[in-house]
Protein backbone atom coordinates (compact mmCIF):
# COMPACT_ATOMS: atom_id res chain seq x y z
CA UNK A 1 0.00 0.00 0.00
CA UNK A 2 3.29 2.11 -0.26
CA UNK A 3 3.27 2.24 -3.92
CA UNK A 4 4.53 5.99 -4.22
CA UNK A 5 1.83 7.09 -7.07
CA UNK A 6 -1.03 5.76 -4.69
CA UNK A 7 -1.08 9.55 -2.31
CA UNK A 8 0.23 11.07 -5.15
CA UNK A 9 -3.12 10.25 -7.06
CA UNK A 10 -4.62 11.61 -4.60
CA UNK A 11 -2.84 15.14 -3.51
CA UNK A 12 -3.57 15.33 -7.49
CA UNK A 13 -7.09 15.54 -7.28
CA UNK A 14 -7.23 17.62 -4.31
CA UNK A 15 -4.44 19.68 -6.96
CA UNK A 16 -1.54 19.54 -4.79
CA UNK A 17 0.94 18.48 -6.43
CA UNK A 18 3.85 20.61 -7.67
CA UNK A 19 4.37 21.03 -11.62
CA UNK A 20 6.82 18.98 -12.00
CA UNK A 21 5.49 15.92 -9.70
CA UNK A 22 1.99 16.50 -11.54
CA UNK A 23 3.76 15.96 -15.00
CA UNK A 24 5.34 12.60 -13.71
CA UNK A 25 2.33 11.43 -12.83
CA UNK A 26 0.65 11.98 -15.70
CA UNK A 27 3.58 10.36 -17.65
CA UNK A 28 3.03 7.05 -15.26
CA UNK A 29 -0.34 6.71 -15.75
CA UNK A 30 -0.45 7.23 -19.60
CA UNK A 31 1.36 3.76 -18.94
CA UNK A 32 -0.64 2.36 -15.50
CA UNK A 33 -4.49 1.45 -16.21
CA UNK A 34 -4.39 -0.09 -13.02
CA UNK A 35 -3.22 3.28 -11.88
CA UNK A 36 -5.94 5.32 -13.77
CA UNK A 37 -8.50 2.98 -12.23
CA UNK A 38 -7.76 4.12 -9.09
CA UNK A 39 -7.42 7.74 -10.42
CA UNK A 40 -10.76 7.22 -11.30
CA UNK A 41 -12.44 5.69 -8.37
CA UNK A 42 -10.91 8.16 -6.18
CA UNK A 43 -12.52 10.99 -8.32
CA UNK A 44 -15.74 9.43 -7.59
CA UNK A 45 -14.95 9.06 -3.56
CA UNK A 46 -14.61 12.97 -3.57
CA UNK A 47 -17.18 13.87 -6.19
CA UNK A 48 -19.64 11.34 -3.89
CA UNK A 49 -18.70 13.39 -1.00
CA UNK A 50 -18.88 16.73 -2.11
CA UNK A 51 -22.44 15.90 -3.37
CA UNK A 52 -23.76 14.74 -0.29
CA UNK A 53 -26.40 16.83 0.95
CA UNK A 54 -27.29 18.21 4.64
CA UNK A 55 -30.50 16.28 5.28
CA UNK A 56 -32.70 17.79 8.34
CA UNK A 57 -32.93 15.72 11.44
CA UNK A 58 -36.33 13.65 11.52
CA UNK A 59 -37.80 15.44 14.59
CA UNK A 60 -38.10 19.50 15.16
CA UNK A 61 -34.94 19.02 18.20
CA UNK A 62 -35.99 23.14 19.17
CA UNK A 63 -38.14 22.13 21.67
CA UNK A 64 -35.48 20.29 23.68
CA UNK A 65 -33.26 23.68 23.11
CA UNK A 66 -35.22 26.31 24.61
CA UNK A 67 -35.73 23.99 27.52
CA UNK A 68 -32.07 23.82 27.96
CA UNK A 69 -32.04 27.66 27.95
CA UNK A 70 -34.66 28.09 29.87
CA UNK A 71 -33.30 26.44 32.38
CA UNK A 72 -29.93 28.01 32.04
CA UNK A 73 -31.29 31.49 31.25
CA UNK A 74 -35.09 31.92 33.19
CA UNK A 75 -34.98 35.48 31.93
CA UNK A 76 -34.87 34.55 28.24
CA UNK A 77 -37.43 36.35 26.40
CA UNK A 78 -39.76 33.28 25.07
CA UNK A 79 -39.64 32.17 22.05
CA UNK A 80 -43.87 32.71 20.91
CA UNK A 81 -46.52 32.84 23.16
CA UNK A 82 -45.73 30.10 25.41
CA UNK A 83 -45.20 27.64 22.62
CA UNK A 84 -43.37 25.34 25.17
CA UNK A 85 -46.15 24.92 27.04
CA UNK A 86 -48.35 24.31 23.83
CA UNK A 87 -45.83 21.59 24.07
CA UNK A 88 -45.43 20.33 27.03
CA UNK A 89 -48.15 19.27 28.64
CA UNK A 90 -49.00 16.26 26.40
CA UNK A 91 -45.53 15.47 24.23
CA UNK A 92 -44.40 11.88 25.83
CA UNK A 93 -40.94 11.97 26.60
CA UNK A 94 -37.99 9.45 26.58
CA UNK A 95 -36.11 8.72 29.48
CA UNK A 96 -32.89 10.35 29.78
CA UNK A 97 -30.46 8.02 28.20
CA UNK A 98 -27.55 9.54 30.39
CA UNK A 99 -26.40 11.40 33.38
CA UNK A 100 -24.04 13.79 31.35
CA UNK A 101 -26.90 14.27 29.21
CA UNK A 102 -29.06 16.63 31.28
CA UNK A 103 -30.91 19.45 29.93
CA UNK A 104 -31.28 18.35 26.64
CA UNK A 105 -34.70 16.14 25.22
CA UNK A 106 -35.66 14.65 21.90
CA UNK A 107 -38.67 14.27 20.40
CA UNK A 108 -39.18 11.56 17.77
CA UNK A 109 -41.88 11.83 14.82
CA UNK A 110 -43.83 9.12 16.41
CA UNK A 111 -43.81 11.41 19.83
CA UNK A 112 -44.53 14.26 17.73
CA UNK A 113 -46.85 12.97 16.08
CA UNK A 114 -48.66 11.93 18.84
CA UNK A 115 -48.34 15.49 20.49
CA UNK A 116 -49.74 16.74 17.57
CA UNK A 117 -52.80 14.36 17.59
CA UNK A 118 -53.52 15.28 21.45
CA UNK A 119 -52.79 18.61 20.42
CA UNK A 120 -55.76 18.37 17.83
CA UNK A 121 -57.85 17.17 20.83
CA UNK A 122 -57.68 18.96 23.15
CA UNK A 123 -57.96 21.80 20.70
CA UNK A 124 -61.02 20.31 19.13
CA UNK A 125 -62.66 19.89 23.27
CA UNK A 126 -61.52 23.53 23.30
CA UNK A 127 -63.20 24.68 20.12
CA UNK A 128 -66.49 22.72 21.40
CA UNK A 129 -66.61 23.97 24.43
CA UNK A 130 -65.98 27.55 23.45
CA UNK A 131 -68.91 27.11 21.06
CA UNK A 132 -71.17 26.44 24.14
CA UNK A 133 -71.04 29.87 24.12
CA UNK A 134 -74.03 31.45 26.45
CA UNK A 135 -76.75 32.96 24.06
CA UNK A 136 -75.58 36.57 26.05
CA UNK A 137 -71.93 36.00 24.19
CA UNK A 138 -70.21 34.46 27.48
CA UNK A 139 -68.58 31.81 27.22
CA UNK A 140 -69.01 29.11 30.32
CA UNK A 141 -66.85 29.43 33.04
CA UNK A 142 -64.27 27.01 34.27
CA UNK A 143 -65.12 27.66 37.59
CA UNK A 144 -64.35 25.99 40.76
CA UNK A 145 -67.19 25.38 41.76
CA UNK A 146 -69.31 21.76 40.96
CA UNK A 147 -72.49 20.99 41.25
CA UNK A 148 -73.14 17.08 42.00
CA UNK A 149 -76.24 15.45 41.68
CA UNK A 150 -77.13 14.45 44.82
CA UNK A 151 -75.07 16.14 47.37
CA UNK A 152 -75.00 19.60 47.04
CA UNK A 153 -72.29 21.94 46.00
CA UNK A 154 -68.95 20.53 45.98
CA UNK A 155 -65.55 23.00 46.26
CA UNK A 156 -62.40 22.60 43.98
CA UNK A 157 -59.60 24.35 44.43
CA UNK A 158 -58.70 26.33 41.17
CA UNK A 159 -56.07 25.23 39.36
CA UNK A 160 -52.80 25.46 40.61
CA UNK A 161 -51.49 22.62 41.92
CA UNK A 162 -48.44 21.00 41.54
CA UNK A 163 -47.29 17.39 40.56
CA UNK A 164 -46.42 17.01 44.31
CA UNK A 165 -49.71 18.07 45.74
CA UNK A 166 -51.56 15.60 47.33
CA UNK A 167 -55.03 17.05 46.90
CA UNK A 168 -54.58 16.57 43.14
CA UNK A 169 -55.79 12.84 43.40
CA UNK A 170 -58.61 13.88 45.47
CA UNK A 171 -59.51 16.80 43.13
CA UNK A 172 -59.68 14.78 40.16
CA UNK A 173 -61.66 12.17 41.82
CA UNK A 174 -64.12 14.57 42.62
CA UNK A 175 -64.13 16.37 39.32
CA UNK A 176 -64.62 13.01 37.48
CA UNK A 177 -67.63 11.58 39.85
CA UNK A 178 -69.15 14.84 39.12
CA UNK A 179 -68.89 14.45 35.11
CA UNK A 180 -70.29 10.68 35.90
CA UNK A 181 -72.75 11.98 37.55
CA UNK A 182 -73.85 14.02 35.18
CA UNK A 183 -73.09 12.58 32.02
CA UNK A 184 -76.79 11.89 30.70
CA UNK A 185 -76.92 15.68 30.62
CA UNK A 186 -73.97 15.62 27.85
CA UNK A 187 -73.92 14.52 24.08
CA UNK A 188 -72.57 11.33 23.60
CA UNK A 189 -70.15 12.99 21.32
CA UNK A 190 -69.04 15.23 23.52
CA UNK A 191 -68.84 12.58 26.01
CA UNK A 192 -66.35 10.98 23.15
CA UNK A 193 -64.35 14.23 22.78
CA UNK A 194 -64.07 14.83 26.97
CA UNK A 195 -62.60 10.95 26.61
CA UNK A 196 -60.50 11.14 23.98
CA UNK A 197 -58.79 13.97 25.58
CA UNK A 198 -58.41 12.36 29.04
CA UNK A 199 -57.16 9.24 27.87
CA UNK A 200 -54.30 11.24 25.76
CA UNK A 201 -53.71 13.29 28.85
CA UNK A 202 -53.69 9.68 31.14
CA UNK A 203 -51.18 8.70 28.47
CA UNK A 204 -48.75 11.90 28.78
CA UNK A 205 -49.03 11.52 32.79
CA UNK A 206 -47.90 7.91 32.41
CA UNK A 207 -45.07 8.67 30.21
CA UNK A 208 -44.23 11.52 32.36
CA UNK A 209 -44.11 9.57 35.44
CA UNK A 210 -41.92 6.42 33.46
CA UNK A 211 -39.20 9.37 32.45
CA UNK A 212 -39.19 10.84 35.88
CA UNK A 213 -38.98 7.09 37.53
CA UNK A 214 -35.69 6.79 35.45
CA UNK A 215 -34.39 10.37 36.05
CA UNK A 216 -36.12 11.68 39.07
CA UNK A 217 -34.09 15.01 39.83
CA UNK A 218 -35.11 16.66 36.48
CA UNK A 219 -37.03 19.51 36.83
CA UNK A 220 -38.00 19.80 33.21
CA UNK A 221 -39.58 16.55 33.85
CA UNK A 222 -41.32 17.70 36.87
CA UNK A 223 -42.82 20.73 35.30
CA UNK A 224 -43.62 17.84 32.41
CA UNK A 225 -45.69 16.67 34.58
CA UNK A 226 -46.86 18.83 36.49
CA UNK A 227 -48.75 20.82 33.18
CA UNK A 228 -50.02 17.73 31.98
CA UNK A 229 -51.65 17.38 35.31
CA UNK A 230 -52.79 20.73 35.24
CA UNK A 231 -54.16 20.37 31.96
CA UNK A 232 -56.88 17.21 33.37
CA UNK A 233 -58.20 19.37 35.69
CA UNK A 234 -58.38 22.15 33.82
CA UNK A 235 -60.70 19.83 30.58
CA UNK A 236 -62.49 18.26 34.00
CA UNK A 237 -63.32 21.41 34.85
CA UNK A 238 -64.62 22.54 31.25
CA UNK A 239 -66.76 19.92 31.14
CA UNK A 240 -68.30 20.36 34.54
CA UNK A 241 -68.77 24.10 33.65
CA UNK A 242 -70.77 22.44 30.21
CA UNK A 243 -72.63 20.42 32.36
CA UNK A 244 -73.58 23.41 34.07
CA UNK A 245 -74.41 25.20 31.22
CA UNK A 246 -76.75 22.77 29.55
CA UNK A 247 -78.66 21.68 32.82
CA UNK B 1 -34.25 38.95 0.05
CA UNK B 2 -31.53 39.35 2.92
CA UNK B 3 -28.70 36.34 2.83
CA UNK B 4 -28.26 34.05 5.68
CA UNK B 5 -25.28 35.74 6.24
CA UNK B 6 -27.45 39.37 6.35
CA UNK B 7 -30.32 37.22 8.11
CA UNK B 8 -27.77 35.49 10.71
CA UNK B 9 -26.49 39.04 11.97
CA UNK B 10 -29.60 40.48 12.78
CA UNK B 11 -31.05 37.33 14.60
CA UNK B 12 -28.00 37.10 16.38
CA UNK B 13 -27.45 40.18 18.08
CA UNK B 14 -31.26 40.39 19.04
CA UNK B 15 -30.44 36.59 20.46
CA UNK B 16 -27.03 38.24 22.40
CA UNK B 17 -30.11 40.01 23.68
CA UNK B 18 -31.56 37.42 25.43
CA UNK B 19 -34.23 36.89 22.02
CA UNK B 20 -35.13 33.06 22.07
CA UNK B 21 -37.62 33.45 18.89
CA UNK B 22 -34.30 35.18 17.14
CA UNK B 23 -32.62 32.23 18.27
CA UNK B 24 -35.14 29.67 16.63
CA UNK B 25 -34.73 31.32 13.47
CA UNK B 26 -30.94 30.70 13.58
CA UNK B 27 -31.22 27.29 14.60
CA UNK B 28 -33.85 26.18 11.91
CA UNK B 29 -31.58 28.05 9.31
CA UNK B 30 -28.36 25.47 10.50
CA UNK B 31 -30.07 22.77 12.25
CA UNK B 32 -29.77 20.32 9.17
CA UNK B 33 -25.80 21.41 8.54
CA UNK B 34 -24.97 20.56 11.97
CA UNK B 35 -27.48 17.74 12.66
CA UNK B 36 -25.72 15.85 9.06
CA UNK B 37 -22.12 17.15 10.94
CA UNK B 38 -23.22 15.52 14.06
CA UNK B 39 -24.61 12.43 12.27
CA UNK B 40 -21.53 11.76 10.16
CA UNK B 41 -19.22 12.15 12.30
CA UNK B 42 -20.56 10.36 15.35
CA UNK B 43 -23.56 8.43 14.59
CA UNK B 44 -27.12 9.20 13.60
CA UNK B 45 -27.93 7.87 17.20
CA UNK B 46 -26.26 10.71 19.12
CA UNK B 47 -26.81 13.25 16.51
CA UNK B 48 -30.32 14.50 17.88
CA UNK B 49 -28.59 15.22 21.48
CA UNK B 50 -25.53 16.41 20.11
CA UNK B 51 -27.21 18.77 18.00
CA UNK B 52 -29.28 19.96 20.97
CA UNK B 53 -25.94 20.45 23.30
CA UNK B 54 -24.42 22.20 20.22
CA UNK B 55 -27.58 25.08 20.28
CA UNK B 56 -27.66 25.47 23.56
CA UNK B 57 -23.42 25.93 24.22
CA UNK B 58 -23.49 28.37 21.10
CA UNK B 59 -26.55 30.19 23.48
CA UNK B 60 -24.17 30.27 26.34
CA UNK B 61 -21.27 31.46 24.43
CA UNK B 62 -23.43 34.12 22.53
CA UNK B 63 -21.83 36.73 23.93
CA UNK B 64 -18.05 35.83 22.35
CA UNK B 65 -19.37 36.08 19.19
CA UNK B 66 -18.05 39.16 17.35
CA UNK B 67 -18.61 38.56 14.20
CA UNK B 68 -15.17 38.35 13.20
CA UNK B 69 -16.11 35.44 10.95
CA UNK B 70 -19.67 34.55 9.55
CA UNK B 71 -21.91 33.17 12.10
CA UNK B 72 -21.92 29.42 10.26
CA UNK B 73 -18.53 29.42 10.20
CA UNK B 74 -18.33 30.08 14.27
CA UNK B 75 -21.39 27.49 15.40
CA UNK B 76 -19.75 25.14 13.20
CA UNK B 77 -16.23 25.30 14.58
CA UNK B 78 -17.80 24.60 17.77
CA UNK B 79 -20.15 22.09 17.10
CA UNK B 80 -17.19 20.01 15.75
CA UNK B 81 -15.02 20.63 19.13
CA UNK B 82 -18.37 19.56 21.04
CA UNK B 83 -18.29 16.17 18.71
CA UNK B 84 -14.43 15.90 19.09
CA UNK B 85 -14.92 16.15 22.65
CA UNK B 86 -17.79 14.03 22.92
CA UNK B 87 -15.81 11.49 21.54
CA UNK B 88 -12.79 11.64 23.58
CA UNK B 89 -15.05 11.17 26.67
CA UNK B 90 -16.82 8.07 25.54
CA UNK B 91 -13.92 7.09 23.58
CA UNK B 92 -13.39 3.72 25.67
CA UNK B 93 -16.38 3.25 26.38
CA UNK B 94 -16.87 3.28 22.58
CA UNK B 95 -13.85 0.92 21.79
CA UNK B 96 -15.44 -1.51 24.02
CA UNK B 97 -18.79 -1.69 21.71
CA UNK B 98 -16.74 -1.71 18.41
CA UNK B 99 -14.50 -4.31 19.49
CA UNK B 100 -11.17 -3.18 18.60
CA UNK B 101 -8.50 -1.50 16.50
CA UNK B 102 -9.56 1.90 15.45
CA UNK B 103 -6.82 1.90 12.96
CA UNK B 104 -8.63 -1.11 11.40
CA UNK B 105 -10.71 -0.15 8.60
CA UNK B 106 -13.83 -2.75 8.42
CA UNK B 107 -14.85 -3.63 4.88
CA UNK B 108 -18.53 -3.66 4.32
CA UNK B 109 -20.57 -4.86 1.56
CA UNK B 110 -22.19 -3.10 -1.21
CA UNK B 111 -25.86 -2.67 -0.90
CA UNK B 112 -27.18 -5.30 -1.62
CA UNK B 113 -29.84 -3.66 -4.13
CA UNK B 114 -27.51 -2.31 -6.56
CA UNK B 115 -30.63 -0.41 -7.97
CA UNK B 116 -30.24 1.92 -4.32
CA UNK B 117 -28.41 4.93 -5.09
CA UNK B 118 -25.21 4.27 -2.87
CA UNK B 119 -25.68 5.73 0.43
CA UNK B 120 -22.38 8.46 1.41
CA UNK B 121 -23.37 8.57 4.85
CA UNK B 122 -23.48 4.73 5.49
CA UNK B 123 -20.03 4.28 3.81
CA UNK B 124 -18.67 7.60 6.12
CA UNK B 125 -20.08 5.72 8.96
CA UNK B 126 -17.60 2.16 7.93
CA UNK B 127 -14.44 4.65 8.25
CA UNK B 128 -12.70 4.75 11.54
CA UNK B 129 -12.83 7.85 13.42
CA UNK B 130 -10.09 9.59 12.95
CA UNK B 131 -10.19 9.12 8.83
CA UNK B 132 -13.62 9.40 9.28
CA UNK B 133 -13.37 13.02 11.13
CA UNK B 134 -10.52 13.78 8.18
CA UNK B 135 -12.94 12.89 5.21
CA UNK B 136 -15.66 14.83 6.00
CA UNK B 137 -14.08 17.97 7.10
CA UNK B 138 -11.91 17.79 3.91
CA UNK B 139 -13.62 16.17 1.74
CA UNK B 140 -17.34 17.09 2.59
CA UNK B 141 -16.59 20.10 4.43
CA UNK B 142 -13.66 21.78 2.42
CA UNK B 143 -11.27 22.21 5.43
CA UNK B 144 -7.42 22.55 4.19
CA UNK B 145 -5.46 20.32 5.98
CA UNK B 146 -4.15 23.07 7.59
CA UNK B 147 -7.24 23.82 9.20
CA UNK B 148 -8.03 20.43 9.67
CA UNK B 149 -4.55 19.98 11.92
CA UNK B 150 -5.48 22.76 14.18
CA UNK B 151 -9.15 21.43 14.37
CA UNK B 152 -7.84 18.00 15.75
CA UNK B 153 -4.81 18.62 17.19
CA UNK B 154 -2.75 16.62 14.55
CA UNK B 155 -0.11 17.38 12.37
CA UNK B 156 -1.02 18.12 7.87
CA UNK B 157 0.83 15.26 7.31
CA UNK B 158 -1.10 12.69 9.51
CA UNK B 159 -4.23 14.50 8.25
CA UNK B 160 -3.26 13.97 4.41
CA UNK B 161 -2.51 10.33 5.61
CA UNK B 162 -6.01 9.90 6.93
CA UNK B 163 -7.51 11.51 4.01
CA UNK B 164 -5.54 8.91 1.54
CA UNK B 165 -6.77 6.19 3.81
CA UNK B 166 -9.93 6.99 3.88
CA UNK B 167 -10.47 7.50 0.58
CA UNK B 168 -9.25 4.16 -0.37
CA UNK B 169 -11.32 2.55 1.66
CA UNK B 170 -14.40 4.47 0.09
CA UNK B 171 -13.18 3.69 -3.26
CA UNK B 172 -13.75 -0.31 -2.26
CA UNK B 173 -17.57 0.53 -0.64
CA UNK B 174 -18.48 2.93 -3.30
CA UNK B 175 -17.48 0.85 -6.36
Amino acid sequence: MHDPWLEKISDSIDGLLEPAGEQALQDHLAGCAECRTLQAELRDVVAAARSAADTPPSSDLWAGIAAGIRELDPNAMPTAPDRLEMLSPVAPLKPRRSPARARRFSFSAPQLAAAAVVLMTLSGAAVWFGALARPDGSTVATGTIIQSSGSGPRAVRPVGLTAASADYAEDVATLEQALEDNRAQLDPSTIEVIERSLESIDRAIEDARTALAADPGNPYLHRQLDNTMRKKIDVLQRAAGVQRAQS
Amino acid sequence: MASVADQDRDDVRDAQSGDTAAFERVYHRHAARIHTLCRRMLSPEEADDLTQEVFIRAWQKLSLFRGDSAFGTWLYRLAVNLILARRQTFASRRSRFDGGDPNVIPMHARSERPDLRVDVDAAIRTLPPGARDVFVLHDVEGYTHEEIAGLLNVTAGTSKSQLHRARMSLRQYLR
